[in-house]
């Protein structure tokens, strides 16, 4: 990584650092390129994202599944051709207040 | 309300020492108190609440010079609450500045200590409410947890540390830092304290579209008889951390400090001696954690802290050329060294062209994470194998500051025990379990989505038999 990379990033984050800042900023970009190396490695690691392993063999042996997602159900509906992009739209949106999408103030 | 009698002074006397709050309101009014039937009540009760959730007319600086002067204009739904409830916020308690930290030291307006030891720091990202707590300024505060932030100050300071399900408590008034990670948590100084401030505060609002009510399926939060029942629990051991770890980089600082080690064996025996199932676990994915973590983390950051232009919050610098300067003034005197640093990253991880590469990634390895953990614990419809997983909390026990402090880059590993039930979004609960060296260790069960009553279960039955101590000087003023 060059330090014309770093200049750049900080230009886009509207962050005024200079060569000094940039440069103390180095270790912590190697390390998470680290980060980005690990993750590559992750593709292939199929052990890795096996299903969790008990030592127990009455439980190691089980047939164990992911059966659903607890985060908020995120079904996107179908895009329907006979409705215009509007209300294809509308027919997404969590809430919508007539033709609008309501969206909640958070800070 | 009126605060108990000897209060201020032993207040005042403690706080010199750890500087827990940005904000203390000495001269607190009565409240007006709605008890919810069931629900052992907090009414008179006050509470401190992390500098980075709003309450209206108090500071809302999330630990950052930028918005130092910065007044609440509203409440955040789970304080509304909790004063419902009937307690009172007394006041606002410090954090690394906009919650990225481990240790409290990266707040740009003061410097908090542990009550255990002052040399040494609180932990973070909310070392405010730990320190107060555990000092027994305020029997409980509310913080926040993105990657750990709840769970390692309470490990630190010897006090219990929940992290939610994500999406059960409303995070309508939290500044927002990592959105798809972060939450609103409790500390307190008891189990039970914790079990009746996270029942105020839960539950779908429809000011945050992500919060949710438990499903039915959950286990009750005040289950009767419940608490009796013998549970399974996963362990996650030292070994096979090490073994996760083996020829990553980061091992070395993940690698459990001896006097963690022995707290962790001593958790583990007194957990089986109270009759509950202790099986070895393996999370093979255990070692992406740290980079998802971070690469998720830093960018939504970078995301959500490109509000603070100087235009509509904060200081603003009395002098720009045009706008473009006016935004990168006030961010240049407004955010710390860390701040920027995450941002700085942040930003590289979104740029045209990257985010396929490390974003998503990180995302679908985030999935991966969830996947083993919903192998071993079940979901809310269809339990696992296990109730529960014990984990070490963070790999040392209260670090110190100049030589004997841990360095950013330790420090950014050493969320590798916190920052997976964030990314998985599962629940999480820290406690004390033994002093070594004079300073607390703690551990952590993390259980399946919305099986917060399960843990507290756990916990107050541990607590039963082996009360939580308490630092030298420390006083109860609540019952």
């Amino acid at each position: 990584m060059k330090i014309e990379d770093l200049q750049e990033t900080a230009q886009l984050a509207h962050l005024t650092m200079d060569d000094q800042e940039l440069a103390a900023a180095f270790p912590a970009f190697e390390q998470m390129l680290g980060f980005f190396a690990a993750m590559q490695a992750a593709d292939e690691d199929t052990a890795g994202f096996s299903e969790g392993n008990c030592a127990d063999s009455r439980i190691s042996g089980a047939f164990l599944t992911v059966i659903s997602n607890h985060f908020r159900p995120d079904n996107p509906a179908v895009d329907n051709p006979s409705l215009n992009l509007n209300e294809n739209l509308l027919i997404n949106a969590g809430e919508r207040d007539g033709n609008f999408v309501v969206v909640p103030n958070v800070l | 309300m009126t605060l108990p009698e000897g209060f201020l002074s032993y207040f005042n006397a403690w706080e010199e020492k750890i500087g827990a709050f940005i904000e203390f309101k000495r001269d607190p009014v009565s409240p007006c108190a709605e008890e919810r039937g069931g629900i052992p009540s907090l009414k008179g009760l006050p509470f401190g609440v992390k500098d980075n959730i709003a309450v209206k007319h108090f500071s809302l600086s999330c630990g950052s010079r930028l918005l130092e002067n910065l007044r609440a204009p509203y409440t955040a739904t789970a304080v509304r609450k909790l004063e419902a409830a009937g307690a009172q916020v007394v006041g606002k308690t410090n954090l690394d500045e906009f919650g990225m930290g481990s240790s409290t030291d990266n707040s740009g307006i003061k410097r908090t200590n542990n009550p255990w030891d002052t040399s040494r720091v609180a932990g973070g990202s909310s070392g405010g409410s730990a320190a107060a707590v555990a000092a027994g300024l305020v029997p409980f505060a509310l913080g926040s947890d993105t990657g750990g932030s709840v769970r390692q100050p309470a490990s630190f300071c010897g006090v219990v540390g929940l992290k939610p399900t994500y999406g059960a408590v409303s995070r309508f008034g939290l500044v927002a830092y990592a959105s798809s990670l972060e939450g609103i948590g409790v500390l307190s100084d008891t189990t039970a304290r914790c079990r009746a401030v996270f029942a105020a505060i839960r539950g779908k609002d429809p000011m945050d579209q992500t919060s949710q009510d438990a499903p039915d399926s959950a286990p009750p939060l005040y289950g009767e008889g419940e608490r009796s029942l013998r549970k399974t629990i996963g362990v996650l051991s030292a070994e096979t951390i090490a073994k996760a770890l083996e020829g990553e980089t980061a091992a070395q600082a993940a690698t459990l400090e001896e006097e963690v080690r022995r707290g962790f064996e001593s958790a583990k025996s007194r957990l089986a001696g109270l009759g509950h199932t202790l099986l070895e676990v393996e999370l093979p994915s255990l070692k992406y954690g740290v980079p998802a973590y971070y690469t998720i983390a830093t960018a939504e950051a970078s995301a959500n802290l490109a509000r603070f232009d100087g235009i509509r919050y904060g200081k603003r610098p009395d002098w720009a050329e045009n706008p473009d300067d006016l935004i990168d003034k006030a961010r240049d005197a407004g955010f710390g060294a860390e701040v920027k640093l995450r941002v700085l990253l942040g930003t590289f991880v979104l740029r045209s062209g990257f985010q396929d590469r490390y974003y998503l990634r990180a995302q679908r390895i985030r999935s991966g994470i969830r996947q083993n953990f919903e192998a071993l614990l079940g979901n809310p419809e269809n339990n696992g194998p296990c109730d529960a997983i014990l984990m070490p909390v963070f790999p040392t026990r209260a670090f110190g500051r100049g030589e004997t402090s841990l360095s950013p880059f330790a420090q950014k590993a050493a969320d590798l025990y916190t920052c997976c039930a964030n990314l998985a979004g599962l629940p999480a609960l820290a406690f004390p379990v033994s002093i070594e060296g004079g300073l607390p260790v703690g551990v952590q069960l993390l259980g399946r989505a919305f099986a917060e009553g399960t843990l507290l279960d756990m916990v107050e039955s541990y607590e039963q038999a082996y009360p939580f101590p308490r630092p030298l000087g420390y006083r109860a003023f609540w019952s």
